[in-house]
């Protein structure tokens, strides 16, 4: 039954799950960031996820990567059936067990519903594997086919779903993840859909080779599910509302200030959407892709817009860092932070806690997401 | 109407002002209007990579100076989107300080990415980087806004072989909701033999021609290419005095939800997507001249466009032209839908649609259609609908008129 005292443009998170090198929950995530936990270490990665056995017999490479490795049994013949579940994509697999994790399934309301996913690497592995048994002379596994374009884990998920609704996938950087939360919120808000399911996710490679200095932040493995819902047709409880979204684009200048305006103005719009002030916000949620540059200009538009007592959390610390996944997970992070009322002390006005997600990549985007709790 | 309301109504009307292409049968407007109206057919023996051991060794390749030759730093990809958006400004007339920068966008949808360009790399003996050009997608509309300056939105989105129309549909969206004036949208994707590869495994490709909608259809060929429009609201295009080729009216972007590799067996997507984007065009199906198919040649795909178009049009009395490009070009994946959008703003602006010349004998099940034989046809198009799908189900249609002012 429709709840007809909420405006129609309300949109609300009634579910998050993410699967990453915490844990297989946003519980696990949260714990391992407010501890300061890590978990990297050494562990083969294979090129694709279970291949079927082949006339061939061609070997798909693995190698040894130091990374934040999702770990625990990710079968899913429960879920999709057994035949299915062999063709899964790793990518697939880690999102629908992120999906399971928060007790999303099949919907209701086919036609309404959405999904829009961010990755930077989704098919990658399965790509690598048909070209190195390129050349005709004999087939490659026809499983890897479909899952070689990006948009394979997001239509996978529509699949699972049953949801018809407009299904995207953005690749635009490290703000992929959180453009997922900005674009479906906006869905819900138009009355495109009333409910999308925004998604991010990315896997390890073995055949790429890294800029391991000793500085940089290992790579992770990671999904993240964000469900979004129209408020009045909301089919879970909420757990935190959406209150402003903003994306912004940096303009002309060095590139540390330009990033740094980029960030800024995207905290800034998201604020205005919100009609809320800068002073209101408790903690801050933030992906930066590894990058220390973008890292930089986070923490200064942060600093000079909130102060700088607000606590600044990043998943990647812990998690690694995991492409279109990062931007995702930070509002999972925040929102399971809100629900669980771990929210640092200070604010200037109880009950209205307020946490911001802000993503901006090395390109020159920024985008940001304003998430009150329960009571705001 | 007070002049106000107008300006809002037109704020929210989105038009085309500018096309620009790299294709196999072209990189200039004009040629490919030429070639795509007489007749001429890209797919020839593949060059850019050995194909000794296939039995298919055909596909379409872009083959200019500067566009397609090898560049370990630049992928093709971002090349083609490069090339076709300089062209599109230009038509439209958006020099430098012709439009406020932080108010134009840039949406490009792709299937794969710059990710063929690792095979380049693997021919020239080179690494694979993490970071690299080829694992980038972002480069495919972050490269053309800094060369153009487009601080507006930006997205580049992957949705199969419906990229090309859902970068469209977000980027009129983006106008629609106020949030820029001008967008440059539109696909791209290179060839790539990991793609022949993986379509000679699934024994979709023809050993000759790709012949949409013929009873003795075998399959489709590989393609490459971009296509770009630029997108203006229609209050900034008129207060520019800018020349307006046609109205992108409707738009629609959906998911069958169904099989990875298999479209649905009602067409569920595809229906709902025509539906939706004539519903958002305020058009009737009989007010469609003209349908620029999907068409991939494949014999699945083009019997079950052609039950959906005969379903969806046939209760209104409506025939409307159907032609499938894919015939001339190949699929050109991500770069496809948005170069059908250009032959549709052409087809309007021109009064002559695509023909289907590699069709002989229809298929039965073409028989409520009217699929065009020959090289072309002319006729006056007052709308034009252009159908797009691909792997996992995504589904997108666009609906382009003629501007009367």
């Amino acid at each position: 039954m429709p709840n007809q005292s909420l405006p129609s443009t309300d949109v609300v998170v009634t579910a998050v799950g993410a699967v990453t090198a915490c844990g297989a929950s946003t519980a696990d995530l949260l714990d391992a960031v407010l501890g300061g936990a890590a978990f990297f270490r050494s562990a083969q990665v294979p090129l694709v996820a279970a291949p079927l056995p082949v006339a061939r017999g061609e070997q798909p490479a693995q190698a040894r990567v130091f990374a934040g490795h999702v770990t625990g049994d990710l079968d899913l013949t429960d879920t999709v059936g057994a035949r299915t579940a062999r063709a899964l994509s790793r990518e697939s697999r880690l999102l629908l067990h992120a999906l399971n994790g928060c007790g999303a399934g099949p919907v209701a309301d086919t036609e309404r519903t959405g999904v829009v996913l961010g990755t930077l690497h989704a098919g990658r592995g399965e790509y690598l594997a048909i070209h190195d048994a390129a050349g005709g002379t004999g087939g490659v596994n026809p499983v890897w086919g479909p899952q070689t374009g990006y948009n394979a884990p997001a239509a996978q998920l529509s699949i699972h779903l049953g949801a018809r609704g407009p299904n995207l996938t953005l690749s635009s950087g490290t703000t992929a993840g959180l453009d997922s939360v900005v674009v479906g919120a906006r869905q819900v808000t138009d009355a495109t859909c009333d409910t999308v399911v925004a998604a991010g996710v990315d896997t390890l490679c073995p055949a790429v080779l890294g800029d391991d200095d000793g500085t940089a932040v290992p790579e992770g493995e990671a999904a993240a599910v964000v469900v979004l819902q129209n408020a009045r047709h909301a089919t879970g409880a909420p757990l935190a509302r959406v209150l402003g979204t903003a994306r912004t684009t940096a303009g002309p200048g060095d590139d540390q200030a330009a990033l740094t305006s980029a960030a800024d103005r995207a905290i800034r719009g998201a604020l205005a959407e919100a009609d809320r002030s800068p002073a209101e916000v408790r903690f801050a949620v933030t992906a930066s892709g590894g990058a220390p540059a973008v890292r930089r200009a986070q923490l200064t538009a942060i600093t000079c817009l909130l102060g700088d007592s607000v606590p600044v959390y990043d998943a990647a610390a812990s998690t690694g860092v995991t492409g279109g996944a990062d931007g995702t997970l930070a509002v999972a992070l925040a929102v399971e932070a809100l629900r669980r009322g771990e929210v640092p002390p200070g604010a200037p006005e109880p009950g209205t806690p307020l946490a911001l997600c802000l993503a901006v990549d090395a390109g020159g985007t920024a985008s940001a997401v304003l998430l009150g709790g329960e009571v705001t | 109407m007070l002049r106000e309301d107008r300006a809002v109504l037109d704020s929210r009307r989105v038009v085309v002002t500018g096309l620009g292409l790299a294709s196999p049968l072209g990189c200039d407007v004009e040629e490919f209007w030429t070639n795509v109206t007489t007749g001429a057919v890209a797919t020839a023996l593949v060059t850019r990579f050995a194909t000794d051991g296939y039995p298919t060794r055909l596909a379409a390749e872009v083959a200019a100076p500067g566009l397609s030759d090898p560049d370990p730093d630049v992928p093709r990809s971002v090349r083609y989107v490069r090339h076709s958006a300089r062209a599109a400004l230009r038509q439209a007339g958006l020099g430098q300080g012709a439009v406020a920068r932080e108010r134009a966008g840039i949406v490009v949808g792709t299937v794969m990415g710059t990710r063929p360009h690792l095979e380049e790399l693997r021919r020239q003996g080179r690494p694979l980087t993490r970071g690299g050009p080829w694992d980038t997608p972002g480069l495919l509309a972050d490269d053309p806004a800094r060369t153009f300056g487009l601080r507006g939105p930006r997205q580049a989105v992957a949705a199969g072989c419906a990229a090309g129309n859902t970068a469209l549909a977000l980027a009129a969206d983006e106008i629609r909701a106020g949030r820029a004036d001008v967008m440059v949208a539109g696909g791209v994707d290179e060839l790539s033999e990991a793609v022949f590869q993986l379509f000679t495994t699934l024994r979709a490709l023809t050993p000759d021609r790709v012949r949409p909608f013929d009873r003795d259809r075998r399959g489709m060929l590989p393609s490459e290419g971009a296509g770009v429009l630029v997108l203006e609201s229609l209050e900034h295009a008129r207060r520019r005095g800018a020349q307006v080729l046609a109205e992108l009216a409707g738009w629609a972007v959906a998911a069958d939800a169904h099989h990875m590799t298999a479209p649905h067996p009602k067409s569920a997507g595809l229906l709902h997507c025509m539906a939706e984007s004539l519903r958002g065009a305020g058009l009737r199906p009989d007010e469609i001249d003209h349908v620029s198919a999907h068409g991939t040649g494949t014999p699945a795909n083009d019997a079950l466009e052609a039950a959906a178009v005969a379903e969806f049009f046939t209760p209104y009395g409506a025939r409307p032209a159907l032609s499938s490009l894919k015939g001339m070009l190949g699929h050109a994946q991500g770069g496809a839908s948005a170069l059908e959008a250009i032959a549709c703003v052409l087809a309007v602006g021109r009064g002559r649609v695509p023909g289907n010349p590699t069709l002989e004998h229809p298929d039965d099940a073409c028989a409520p259609l009217d699929v065009v034989r020959g090289p072309s046809r002319d006729l006056p198009v007052r709308a034009a609908l252009s159908n797009a799908f691909g792997f996992g189900g995504n589904t997108s249609a666009v609906v382009l008129t003629r501007y009367g002012g």
